[in-house]
């Protein structure tokens, strides 16, 4: 019976295990970032294969479609059916199944991440959810000239350049990006919108005209304050790429060499180990932060929901995790601060990191009562934005809480208490005194 | 008819003695009853709810004074109050009223007599009214004689001065504190009249359990100590004065400074210090009596005169260090306000704001206390002819509050028991002299007193005379009772948190827009969200919707309500800013060009200007911006641009154009301004509308995020 009994036992744990084991599967693949593909045509999947490959590595649950296909969908019931959408169609005019600009705009501020390829035949679509995002797109027609700096390989107008200026943002474009080789339109970022991040610009002597007509206006934009890819960080941490050239994804450019006309050597172009690093930033594989477990307490005390008193000594932590290469990793900067406000920063300190990525400090808490917050607030560029606020209340000290005996005091102290000596002598001396000689009073 | 009633209970055999305390003791309940019950109004016409602003905070901290005991109350830090300053609640109120409220819960819980801590709180100050009474009558007594008494006492049960601040459901300081102060002058006649240390005494703990209770017991610290100066330039001091005083002033010193709010303010304000320097000449004044008992003459006057010399000398010195020094705290603003009444309009914005703080108008004076207003010289007239410690100090008192309560509007509160003694003294008085003439007709009891009296008082138709007297005084009293209750049931019933107007059709119409807001509020937003109002609104918001405010009735720090006014009177990007820096998430404004509520936000909010222009940080806030350029506070089309941009009016006046508020006027027509608004159309930026109720009286906004992608 023993043995039965025993028996059940296993089978029974082994199922539970098994059944664990399902879910895991399930949520893990569950888990896995969806992703949207949407392609111009039948022959994007050509052209970019190579860009479609290395995104399928990145470990996303990827959907194709194309940008007029009717069953185009991004939400149902009011859910975002993708974490990221790629739209890879730049001459669109029209999505399919009546999805507009304004859906994707959607899309981002309910937090989803966006990439969109721009070119010379730029479709309206883009130039307006890029508009909407803080980029005025050039028109379509135009694109970015260099006359300096163009490839080799360019055909005449000048279209094809090398371009090298990126931002110093290494978590967004890598660590050392080689020169790109970029075929598209220029961009200028709206200079009211502050979260637009310029990811390549073009060099001094580049600038943004229809190659083909003569110079009568001054154009969109020249020099460096012409974007050829620029990003988004929205406030809810979206992210948003916008590639001015199409062909730079592409498998033509991946493969080729980069030679500017004045350069005698060339090199390989960098377009895929720059496409792949700003891919895996936009995807939020990169530069992504998380963070947990806030816990604030008095030294040497349990966290309690107690408010602190005035003059306590107090200890912060917060554990922050970045997202590297697709995987959460402690994070381990130096510069994240805590401050501890009300209305303005009593306290602004450094908090230190240890190997698991919890942020730690301790602090005396100020000789100032009211409602306090630890804020910390960490925004770097090319890194979500980390937020957090815990509201606290720091209380006088309670009545039984103040010095008892202070060494000042001790002459109204020893005043006192001959007074109330002196009181009762007196009052004996009064009570029990006989005038000897009344009579002499009335002299 | 008495008679007959007193022989049909079996009291016809009781002394005159007896039967005149029975008749004593039978009007004076009956005044308590009246006094206690002509205050329910409001209850039996609303409900059972409290009243105003204050009361609101009052009922708060003694919800929390029952449920946590005294030291949490003590203690307490609010940290719902003043966002994000905080307010220590134990330390910056009196606690005599919640102490009380407490007390009378927890007696009649424990005689098993159950009855929530609400009800207590509005039945507290009809509760003290009656109380009022008696003290009344006992000082009345004390003055002049019982039947003065028993007149003053009917009189203060109904007098609309008093009642306008008892009322069931005015949970404020005042509702006590009137029965403190009384009381303390009671304890203190007698004390001053026996000179026994055990009135003193009394006397000391009445003015303790005073100082606990009401911060105008500065009034009654400065008024005692003028009594015994005049006592002391009149001749009158004794040692009877000089054992009550100084036992009074010494304990009770002490006393009022065990409450944290008074601290060391006895022994260092400007305020206190006529006090203790009385104290001081008291001293000198008795051992200067002891010397001259025990010199002779020529001696006594040289050493007199050295002594004042140096005295005087080294006083000044002193006073002039101290000064410099800056340990005499300067008086404070309202303070000011009360011997200068332009004082306050000129340098304080944030007293001069509140309504009750303004002087008052003969019309006030007519309606609050109206047969007293005549009355009271008469009074004050019997008090001179027979001049006493007591009189004196009546006389003093009378006179002192009739000049504050000159001053500001709820002095009247102060002035009204007086009026009703000086009256009670005055009423009684002529008609116990005219009674007996008419009496004198049929017996010759009065023809036999002395022949002096006779020969004063011998006039023809003395009879005729005297009941033409009595029936005119009746006659007002009669008037006087009516007034009375007419004013008590129109003006002094509202609760002011529900607001009842006559419609058309003469039916009452019942706004509830106040409750049904702060209700919304409770039930839909984050249990930490932070409002930010008008500090008139505060402590409702904490007490009825439990939410983090930002500035409340408690105004004691100018900075953090001009912060706010700043907020109501800049363009909408820049309230942003100061709003951010608040962290505020809602903002509630009161608006009655709806309703037709006057006392709005609107017509506040030149005060808002004002208060939002006096500090450094609102120093671009100007007065003048937001007049029309005629010089008008207006709101229609030529209002200036600034009042058209500044939050306030947007957000009383959002979508208000789109209403038609009254027949044959064009859509949004303020019914309060009788304007017609200049900005029908406009749109909110950094807000949107949250909640706007029934009426129209409240509306919240919430206060928007940051654009998600920058600025498009």
């Amino acid at each position: 019976q023993t043995f039965q009994h025993y028996f059940k036992q296993t089978n029974l744990s082994t199922m539970a295990i098994r059944f664990a084991l399902l879910f895991l599967l399930i949520s893990v693949a569950a888990c896995k970032p969806r992703t949207l593909v949407i392609l111009e045509n039948i022959l994007t999947k050509e052209t970019h294969s190579t860009f479609l490959a290395d995104l399928a590595a990145k470990d996303q649950e990827i959907t194709y479609k194309y940008a007029t296909d009717s069953g185009l969908t991004i939400k149902k019931y009011g859910e975002l059916l993708y974490d990221s959408i790629i739209i890879l169609a730049p001459s669109v005019q029209a999505f399919g199944n009546a999805i507009t600009p304004a859906d994707f705009l959607d899309f981002v501020d309910e937090g989803g991440n966006l990439i969109m390829t721009a070119n010379d035949k730029v479709g309206e679509p883009i130039r307006e959810i890029a508009a909407e995002v803080g980029l005025e797109v050039d028109e379509p027609g135009t694109a970015v000239i260099d006359h300096m700096n163009y490839d080799v390989a360019d055909t005449g107008n000048h279209v094809l350049i090398v371009a090298g200026d990126f931002t110093s943002t290494e978590v967004i474009v890598g660590a050392s990006p080689s020169p790109v080789l970029f075929h598209g339109v220029g961009m200028a970022a709206d200079s009211e919108n502050p979260l637009v991040i310029d990811i390549l610009r073009a060099s001094d002597t580049a600038y943004s005209h229809s190659p083909d007509q003569d110079i009568l206006e001054y154009p969109l934009a020249i020099g460096s304050s012409l974007l050829l890819v620029a990003g988004m960080q929205a406030r809810n941490n979206a992210r948003v790429v916008v590639f001015g050239s199409h062909d730079m994804l592409s498998d033509k450019l991946y493969n080729a060499q980069a030679q500017t006309v004045a350069s005698t050597t060339s090199q390989e172009a960098g377009n895929r180990g720059f496409v792949s690093a700003v891919a895996d930033w936009a995807l939020k594989r990169n530069g992504d932060l998380r963070f947990s477990a806030i816990k604030h307490n008095k030294v040497g005390e349990e966290p309690s929901d107690a408010a602190y008193r005035i003059t306590d000594d107090v200890e912060y932590s917060i554990i922050i995790e970045e997202m590297r290469s697709g995987k959460w990793a402690p994070f381990q900067a130096k510069d994240v601060q805590v401050e501890f406000v009300r209305i303005d920063p009593f306290v602004r300190l450094f908090l230190v990191p240890d190997s698991a990525g919890n942020f730690k400090v301790s602090f005396k808490v100020p000789d100032v009562y009211g409602v306090f917050q630890f804020k910390v607030d960490y925004d770097r560029t090319g890194y979500t934005h980390l937020f957090s606020t815990t509201q606290v209340s720091v209380r006088p000290f309670r009545h039984t809480e103040y010095e008892r005996f202070i060494p000042s005091a001790y002459p109204y102290y020893a005043s006192a208490f001959s007074m109330m000596g002196g009181v009762i002598v007196f009052s004996f001396l009064f009570l029990y005194h006989k005038d000897t000689k009344p009579a002499a009073k009335t002299e | 008819m008495v008679k007959t009633l007193l022989e049909r209970l079996g009291l016809a055999s009781l002394s005159q003695a007896k039967k005149e305390t029975l008749v004593q003791m039978t009007i004076l309940s009956v005044a308590c009853i009246l006094s206690f019950s002509v205050r329910l109004s409001s209850v039996l016409r609303f409900e059972s709810v409290i009243h105003e602003f204050d009361p609101y905070f009052n009922y708060r901290t003694t919800k929390q004074l029952v449920e946590q005991g005294y030291y949490e109350f003590h203690n307490w830090f609010d940290d719902r109050a003043w966002y994000p300053l905080g307010r220590i609640i134990g330390g910056t109120i009196y606690p005599g009223l919640m102490v009380t409220a407490a007390a009378v819960y927890n007696v009649l819980n424990f005689v098993n007599v159950t009855i929530n801590i609400r009800n207590v709180c509005v039945f507290l100050a009809p509760l003290f009214s009656s109380f009022t009474v008696i003290v009344v009558y006992l000082l009345t007594k004390e003055v002049k004689s019982v039947g003065a008494g028993l007149v003053a006492a009917s009189m203060i049960s109904i007098v609309p001065g008093y009642i306008s601040r008892s009322v069931a459901g005015s949970y404020d300081n005042e509702g006590i504190a009137i029965f403190c102060m009384l009381f303390t002058y009671y304890t203190w006649i007698k004390a001053s009249k026996t000179g026994s240390i055990c009135w003193s005494l009394t006397c000391a703990l009445a003015y303790f359990y005073m100082v606990s209770s009401w911060g105008g017991y500065v009034f009654l610290i400065n008024l005692i100590p003028l009594h015994v100066l005049t006592l002391m330039v009149t001749g009158r001091f004794s040692h009877r004065t000089y054992v009550s005083y100084c036992i009074m002033y010494s304990v009770g010193t002490i006393l009022s400074m065990q409450i944290p709010f008074v601290g060391f303010a006895p022994v260092e304000t400007s305020e206190h210090m006529a006090a203790l320097g009385v104290f001081g000449l008291c001293q000198i004044y008795a051992f200067v009596t002891y010397l001259r008992a025990n010199m002779s003459a020529t001696n006594f006057n040289i050493l007199f005169r050295t002594v004042v010399t140096i005295a005087l000398t080294a006083a000044g010195l002193a006073f002039g260090i101290a000064n410099f020094l800056g340990k005499i705290a300067p008086w404070t603003g309202r303070f000011y306000s009360l011997l200068d009444p332009s004082y306050a309009k000129n340098n304080i914005p944030i007293i001069a704001s509140v309504s009750e703080h303004q002087p008052t108008t003969w019309a006030s004076f007519y309606f609050d206390l109206q047969l007293l207003v005549f009355m009271f010289p008469v009074g004050l007239y019997y008090c001179f002819r027979e001049l006493s410690d007591a009189n004196i100090f009546v006389i003093l008192y009378s006179i002192t509050s009739i000049y504050f309560a000159g001053v500001m509007v709820r002095l009247m509160l102060v002035l009204a028991p007086i009026m009703c003694i000086m009256s009670g003294i005055g009423i009684s008085t002529t008609l116990s002299i005219y009674m007996k003439n008419i009496e004198s007709e049929g017996g010759p009891a009065v023809a036999a007193s002395k022949s002096s009296k006779k020969k004063a008082s011998d006039y023809p138709i003395k009879s005729e005379i005297a009941t033409v007297i009595v029936t005119v005084v009746t006659l007002f009293l009669t008037t006087f009772v009516f007034h009375c209750t007419w004013v008590t049931s129109e003006a002094y019933s509202s609760p002011s948190i529900v607001l009842a107007a006559r419609g058309h059709d003469g039916n009452r119409i019942i706004f509830d827009d106040f409750r049904e807001s702060y209700n919304w509020l409770k039930f839909n937003t984050p249990e930490n969200a932070k409002v930010m109002s008008w500090w008139d609104y505060g402590y409702q918001l904490t007490a009825m919707a439990n939410r983090t405010i930002i500035v409340d009735n408690n105004t004691w720090n100018n900075t953090h309500i001009s912060r706010v006014g700043q907020a109501m009177a800049s363009p909408e990007d820049h309230s942003y800013t100061i709003m951010k820096e608040l962290d505020v998430d809602y903002v509630l404004v009161i608006f009655g060009g709806m309703s037709g509520y006057s006392s709005d936000d609107i017509n506040k909010f030149l005060w808002m200007i004002r208060i939002g222009g006096s500090t450094p940080e609102g120093e671009h806030i100007k007065e003048s911006d937001y007049y029309s350029s005629t010089g008008e506070y207006k709101v229609d089309k030529d209002a200036s641009k600034a009042m058209h941009d500044s939050l306030m009016y947007k957000m009383c006046y959002y979508r208000f154009g789109e209403i038609m508020t009254e027949q044959g006027k064009p859509t949004g027509y303020d019914r309060v301004r009788n304007q017609e608004i200049g900005n029908k159309d406009f749109e909110l930026d950094v807000l949107e509308e949250a909640f706007t109720s029934e009426h129209w009286i409240v509306r919240i906004y919430k206060v928007k995020d940051l654009a998600n992608r920058g600025t498009t």
